[in-house]
């Protein structure tokens, strides 16, 4: 029973995590149109961006990390009008091929500038874990957990009540009808690379927080994108409660079923989840299916 | 005081909007409009008629500027808003100027509300008292949304979403209204009370507009003008009066015959459109 609820816990946390950085896919894809696969090296460019400033720079770990959300929008705008801005319009096709560039370009470039080494990340979130009743929780997982809910209500009342948040929206829905009302496409697809990039160095923070980084981190986007499109990758409350299921799913898998299956079952058990759905629910759960109307 | 709300006496009597020998071409090659000359006078409505592909909604766009996305351009001629040259500029800048579109296939946030649809229509406007009290003349002008506020737009009857749609448009505050199609699919009677919302509009606050139309017998009811293309040109032009009474021009034309207008017409237009698609 203890296991039981253990896991749903610790779960419940990594779940919220993934779901972190499959809202940073959906902020994304909610004004570009784009799923964009280097997200991950996304994540892995804030990282990078954080250690510079906190580590390396010496800069306070709370300020630095501070001032690197910054930056990682700054990326964020960048990789937009280099990559992505000449490409609207463009070939679903040629978006996502751009997509898989990005990340070898982003990966190679980390290779390059930051060396194949492993190095200690700062220790953002306070370290260890502790008891709650009969469960041990990390307490950086917690936090950030904490974080992630907070995140997720905000950008949710953003997106529905602010004129900002609106206008992303409609950008969302269609780009001729937000042109045609005044909306700049542009601009929304700017402000939703600043902020996905943001919240996915803020993910990076949680991750990482005095664990040890290199270019692998990467590999989290992977496993997150199964839980945007679960969740909907138009939704934002859909992406932290996919999140949850798939953290939880996967928790399961690791308790009770990869002693049989070598470890293999927690590992894939969100692309399990995501071909499932692809069958069943092409739009998620949350997510906006097209309204048909004769 | 808003811009709606004054009718400005031009200095110069020239008319509020004017296309001058307008060609538009798609991809640098496709030329679709040749030498179009149109006018919309202040406070006129202009009705604008044409088969299926004629370049009608290509003509509102080039207005707009909405051409660019679709890889459009006006290549060609001048298109003057209050004396002023506004062809291939930012659409943003464009609805600023106090012009708006209301797209064709009624084109709602089908995912947002009511509510937020209307607010959107009053994403330029920073001054909460204007935006408040406008907002509530679109609620006096089409009661029925009201009730409906909470509602997702998508879902909404095609009556309705055109009501929505006209609102959301109103709220931009334009000088010039263009509507492409606003009847389509629409019953008889929801038509008559959007164009009867139309011109009602039209009284009270003096807007200009410019309204492509399949139903050409209501539309023509309305307007002060016509406009026929066909084939990208101008073919005939005149009192919407004069083209109301003249049965050559509804045969010829409008391939209208008195009586099974409606049908023949959308019959040949969902037939184009299928066909578009599967091409
Ligand atoms: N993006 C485009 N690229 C190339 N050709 C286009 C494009 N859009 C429209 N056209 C062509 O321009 C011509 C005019 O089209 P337009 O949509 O303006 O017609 P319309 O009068 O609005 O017709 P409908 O009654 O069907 O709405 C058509 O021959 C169409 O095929
Ligand atoms: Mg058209």
């Amino acid at each position: 029973m203890n296991s039981f609820l253990q896991a749903l816990a610790s779960g419940t946390l990594t779940g919220l995590l993934y779901g972190l950085i499959a809202l940073s896919f959906v902020v994304i894809y909610r004004a570009a149109r784009i799923v964009n696969l280097a997200q991950g090296e996304v994540l892995m460019a804030g990282a990078f961006t954080i250690w510079m400033m906190t580590l390396a720079a010496g800069l306070p770990t709370l300020l630095g990390s501070g001032l690197a959300l910054l930056a990682a929008a700054l990326i964020g705008l960048v990789i937009e009008r280099l990559v992505f801005r000449p490409l609207i319009g463009r070939p679903t096709t040629t978006i996502v091929l751009a997509s898989v560039a990005l990340i070898i370009v982003l990966r190679g470039a980390s290779q390059m500038v930051f060396g194949p080494e492993t190095r200690p990340f700062p220790q953002v979130l306070p370290a260890g874990a502790f008891k709650l009743g009969p469960l041990h929780l990390n307490l950086a997982l917690t936090i950030g957990a904490v974080l992630t809910l907070v995140v997720t209500e905000a950008l949710h009342r953003f997106f529905m009540n602010t004129k900002a948040g609106l206008r992303l929206s409609a950008v969302a829905e269609d780009h001729m009808t937000a042109l045609s009302m005044g909306i700049s496409v542009r601009r929304s697809a700017a402000i939703a690379w600043a902020l996905g990039a943001s919240l996915s160095a803020l993910a990076a923070a949680i991750y990482l927080s005095g664990a040890a980084l290199d270019v692998s981190v990467a590999g989290i986007g992977l496993r997150a994108l199964p839980v945007a499109l679960l969740g909907g990758m138009e939704s934002v409350r859909g992406a932290t409660l996919a999140g949850v299921l798939v953290g939880v799913g996967e928790s399961l898998a690791s308790t009770y079923l990869d002693r049989h299956t070598s470890g293999a079952m927690s590992q894939v058990f969100p692309f399990l989840v995501m071909i499932a759905l692809m069958l069943i629910r092409p739009q998620g759960l949350f997510g906006w299916k097209v309204i048909e109307r004769v | 005081m808003t811009a709606t709300d004054v009718v400005a006496t031009p200095a110069t009597g020239a008319p509020l909007l004017q296309l001058k020998n307008v060609e538009v071409a798609f991809n640098g090659v496709i030329q679709v409009l040749h030498s179009v000359n149109m006018e919309v006078p202040r406070g006129k409505i202009v009705v604008f008629l044409g088969g299926n592909g004629a370049g009608k909604t290509t003509t509102l766009k080039a207005i707009s500027s909405l051409l660019a996305i679709d890889d459009g351009a006006v290549t060609g001629g001048g298109i003057l808003f209050d004396g002023q040259e506004i062809a291939n500029r930012d659409p943003a800048q464009t609805v600023r100027a106090g012009i708006v579109q209301v797209l064709e296939g009624r084109k709602v946030f089908g995912h947002l509300t009511v509510e937020q649809n209307l607010r959107l229509g009053l994403h330029l406007c920073s001054d909460r008292a204007i935006a408040e009290r406008e907002r509530e003349r679109c609620l006096e002008l089409f009661p029925a949304l009201r009730g409906l506020l909470e509602r997702q737009a998508g879902y909404l009857s095609g009556g309705e979403m055109q009501m929505l749609l006209v609102s959301r448009a109103l709220l931009l505050q334009p000088r010039l209204l263009l509507l492409d199609e606003p009847s389509m699919g629409l019953a008889p009677l929801l038509v008559r009370q959007i164009f009867g919302a139309l011109a009602r509009i039209n009284r009270e606050r003096g807007l200009a507009m410019l309204l492509v139309e399949q139903n050409a017998r209501a539309a023509l009811e309305i307007a002060d003008h016509a406009y026929i293309i066909e084939n990208g040109r101008i073919v005939m032009h005149g009192a919407a009066a004069d083209m109301r009474n003249n049965e050559d021009i509804r045969e010829f034309y409008l391939g209208l015959s008195v009586g099974r207008e409606k049908k023949s017409f959308r019959d040949v237009k969902h037939y184009k459109r299928r066909k578009r698609w599967l091409g």
